[in-house]
């Protein structure tokens, strides 16, 4: 009983920052159905750019979030500018092997400027307390608080911001048909780069957040991340938001019963043979709806 | 017994029922039209008749065979061809290859033979090739053989969709608005030319079109459907006066074309 | 008609030519070994890439895990030869067949998906099959498979490497090839013209896959070692680049494409980690301007001379 009460509450953490992650992907895609293949480094480049700041420009933890998350805010919309923009009329893979190849030039670039080596936060950048509970047997960390409350401050926002302010009017309106929403007069190009914004700005949260609980950065290291929350992503229906937290904490919960019960070998096996059986009997999600293609 | 007959053929999208309680019969060499205002649920019809949507109730038979479950190449196979009134030609084809698309079910050779290039290849290509080009030249679409089918012009593309279905060897032949799109001029011309076709490969026709004068002036028996139900069935005398077909038709433009026609 | 036209005697002599002509230059020892390797990847990527432009290229289905039936032919060939001490061809063989059987396991549930689904789909099967690997003792799990004899030597890869193409391309000038084309265009009308399209997609699939495990075996028997993480979806993507880049439906293309790459590579060596910067920023650079790829859907043929109909992949009645 406390084993899974310890393995939920990893879960819960795990999957928190994966539904932070698979919201930039779902948002995204929902807006101009392209798997941002991108996504997952934007994790990478904000764990960086808090590490530099912490230990060279010599901050606190919270000024470095903030860093991190406009700098990634920007970059994103930097590249949606610069590399996809420009192929929005073209052939679907074009756009698709284009993010692939913004993916590899993030992680290459961060290999060659920052090397290869795993770097670690100073010690004593967060102050990591340890509660217990259940009689001392299952145990929570203040740094995975921290992870469940920022995620929770994060979808709360995005609901607000989708549901109840003009530019989430907008979204759903592109979302949903883009050339009906740019004749009513909505301006898709700054849409598109608003949700890139968002995207990106949730992935900066992940990946300090990623980085400051495993205490390890690398130019690499939004690889699986990035994966694990796009699979989460459609796990839980792709261009759904709440799909994509549901499907973030849904898979955090599975690996961590996995590598609990099982080995943390079987992890990455178990979440895409899921993927698989979700696609084959939801082909549209947990949280989607199937459509009958007009002939 | 009927070439087709469909029974109570029923399917729904959501609450919207496009097709209910449906029963046709096309007998062997006839020619019928389909009509019925925009949404009636005549495409529905073809979708159902060809496999492509699973009827929720009812039955589809076949010169007594039901085709329910079928998928859409097997019925193909059984010989039954359409064509789409969204024209799905191969586009990046040429005009050739798109015939000879359809040839493939019945010309076959092996996949070894391909691949080892055995004289099977060459002698059924060989055929392949002059069957599709007797079958574009009297389509009049010689010309355009080497062409891809997305370059044609669009009268042009609609025709090459009846050649493209006619080489399935079908039977029957299932048409949705051929004419859409066409002036008088062409329209005319397309009428002759189906009742040729017919002639020349003793085809059985069932029609869908939404130009009132071709439908009258071609199909010995009309079935015309509104909001998914058959609300009459006769020779064409009898449902250009049929008072539920005016009254399915008032509002639309075509009401008048019936009262002219 | 028939075998014996001039053009193909003219094409035949062209590829003996080559054999020739290669050989002779690793005798001699003009070929570095350094290029030899690269030499031997450039063969091994020309097979991996014309086998997945046939099913994402020829028969329009986005597969992302290539890399995946890689690694069967890789491991299977492998364990043949090393583990059962198995003659290399028919290591390469039981590879490539493998390979093929997991492409129709595959395939056969997951085409049903459409576009980006089913991209996921066998991206995710790549994932498993290398996390099963991971998993399998006696394919060494995460530390691989060392020490595998080198028997992939000119000769085989050379014939190898023209087998596929010639393979691939005959299939693809063929009735059965038309099929997987229509489906490709038009899914609902190729059904509708009588194509089972379901059979048309797994056997794309599955032929691709054989050649990929074909690619597999090659490689495993060329540098020594494989290790799961050779075979992540990284290397899918690679070769899905080459695909693209070389133009989706042109098998000339993915050629060129394959070797360009391998040679570009080759040529950034000394620049090590920058190396990989250029080459992603090059391949953003070329979808932003050449979105079809290098040839597009064209073939470029003997008869670029010819104004017209030389790329044509009209009925081969020739
Ligand atoms: N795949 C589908 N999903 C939902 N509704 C559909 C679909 N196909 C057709 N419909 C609806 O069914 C009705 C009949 O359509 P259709 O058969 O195309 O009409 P017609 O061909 O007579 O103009 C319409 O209201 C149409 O919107
Ligand atoms: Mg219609």
């Amino acid at each position: 009983m406390a084993e899974l009460v310890q393995q939920l509450i990893n879960g819960l953490t795990l999957g928190g920052i994966y539904a932070l992650i698979a919201l930039g992907y779902t948002m995204v895609y929902g807006i101009i159905q392209l798997i941002n293949f991108a996504h997952g480094d934007i994790l990478m480049v904000a764990a960086y750019v808090a590490f530099f700041a912490i230990t060279v420009l010599k901050v606190g933890v919270v000024p470095a979030l903030v860093l991190a998350v406009v700098f990634c805010a920007l970059l994103g919309v930097a590249i949606e500018r610069i590399a996809y923009k420009p192929l929005r009329q073209a052939p679907r893979l074009a756009a698709l092997i284009t993010a692939i190849g913004v993916s590899l030039f993030l992680e290459n670039g961060g290999l060659w400027l920052l090397g290869t080596d795993f770097r670690s936060f100073p010690p004593g950048t967060v102050n990591n307390y340890t509660y217990t509970l259940l009689g001392g047997t299952v145990r929570i960390t203040s740094m995975q608080l921290l992870i469940l409350a920022l995620t929770l401050l994060v979808m709360v926002i995005l609901q607000y911001i989708v549901h109840y302010t003009k530019v989430g009017k907008a979204m759903r309106a592109v979302a949903y048909d883009k050339e009906a929403a740019a004749l009513m007069g909505i301006n898709v190009d700054s849409v598109v780069s608003v949700t890139f914004a968002l995207g990106s700005a949730f992935a900066a949260v992940a990946g300090v957040l990623w980085g400051l609980y495993y205490n390890t950065v690398h130019p690499l290291m939004g690889l699986m991340p990035g994966l694990k929350a796009f699979v989460a992503a459609v796990i839980g229906g792709i261009g759904i938001i709440p799909g994509a937290m549901a499907g973030g904490f849904f898979l955090g919960i599975i690996e961590a019963l996995v590598s609990g019960y099982g080995s943390s070998e079987l992890r990455d096996p178990v979440v895409f043979i899921l993927l698989i059986l979700v696609l084959l009997f939801r082909p549209a999600g947990l949280l989607g709806k199937d459509t009958v293609e007009k002939v | 017994m009927a070439l087709l007959e469909t029974k109570d053929l029923t399917l729904a999208f959501g609450g919207l029922a496009a097709v209910s309680g449906v029963n046709l019969t096309i007998g062997e060499g006839e020619l019928v039209g389909l009509i019925g205002p925009n949404g009636a649920g005549k495409t529905t019809v073809f979708n159902l008749l060809t496999g492509i949507y699973r009827p929720q109730r009812g039955d589809i038979l076949w010169q007594g065979r039901s085709l329910v479950g079928l998928r859409p190449f097997q019925i193909t196979q059984l010989g039954l061809a359409r064509t789409f009134q969204n024209i799905r030609l191969f586009g990046e084809l040429t005009v050739l290859d798109n015939i000879a698309i359809s040839f493939h079910w019945h010309s076959r050779y092996s996949l070894l033979g391909a691949v080892l290039r055995l004289p099977s290849y060459y002698r059924h290509e060989g055929e392949m090739r002059r069957r599709a080009e007797e079958l574009l030249e009297l389509f009049g679409l010689k010309q355009y053989a080497q062409e891809k089918a997305k370059n044609l012009p669009y009268g042009e593309q609609r025709r090459l969709e009846i050649a493209r279905a006619l080489a399935a060897r079908p039977r029957l032949l299932l048409l949705d608005e051929p004419a859409a799109g066409m002036n008088p001029q062409e329209t005319q011309a397309l009428m002759d030319f189906i009742r040729w076709l017919r002639q020349e490969f003793s085809l059985s026709i069932l029609l869908i079109e939404h130009d009132m004068s071709m439908v009258m002036n071609l199909c010995e028996r009309i079935y015309a459907l509104d909001y998914g139900q058959v609300i009459a069935e006769g020779p064409p005398g009898e449902i250009r006066r049929h008072p539920r077909v005016i009254e399915a038709y008032l509002g639309e433009e075509v009401a008048l074309a019936l009262a002219g026609a | 008609m028939g075998y014996f036209r001039s053009k193909n005697i003219a094409i035949f002599l062209v590829i003996i030519g080559i054999y020739f002509a290669v050989d002779w230059l690793l005798e001699e020892g003009i070929i570095t070994k350094f290029q030899q390797v690269n030499l031997m990847l450039l063969g091994i990527n020309v097979i991996l890439a014309t086998s997945l432009n046939l099913i994402v290229g020829f028969t329009g289905q986005l597969a992302l895990g290539h890399a995946g039936f890689m690694a069967i032919g890789a491991y299977v060939a492998t364990i043949f030869t090393v583990k059962l001490g198995q003659p290399f061809a028919l290591a390469l063989a039981v590879g490539s067949l493998a390979a093929a059987l997991a492409g129709v396991l595959i395939g056969l549930p997951t085409l049903r998906l459409r576009g980006d689904y089913l991209a996921i789909a066998t991206l995710g099967f790549g994932e498993i099959i290398r996390g099963l690997a991971v998993n399998i003792e006696y394919v060494g799990g995460a530390a691989g498979i060392m020490g595998i004899p080198r028997l992939t030597t000119w000769p085989w890869l050379y014939a190898m490497t023209v087998l596929t193409v010639v393979a691939i391309k005959n299939f693809i000038n063929s009735t059965h090839g038309r099929a997987c084309l229509a489906v490709r265009e038009n899914e609902i009308a190729a059904e509708a013209m009588g194509i089972n399209t379901t059979y048309y997609k797994v056997l794309a699939f599955t032929l691709g896959a054989f050649f990929g495990g074909l690619a597999g075996g090659l490689y495993a028997h060329y540098f020594y070692l494989i290790q799961p993480s050779t075979f992540s979806f990284l290397r899918s993507f690679d070769i899905l680049v080459m695909v693209v880049l070389g133009g989706m439906g042109s098998l000339t293309g993915s050629v060129i494409a394959a070797a360009a790459i391998t040679l570009v590579n080759a040529l950034l060596q000394d620049l090590a980690l920058l190396r990989m910067v250029i080459y992603a920023a090059l391949l953003v650079a070329v979808m932003i301007f050449r979105p079809q790829g290098l040839m597009g859907n064209k073939e470029l043929t003997l008869n670029i001379l010819r104004p017209r109909g030389g790329a044509d992949r009209g009925i081969v009645g020739d």
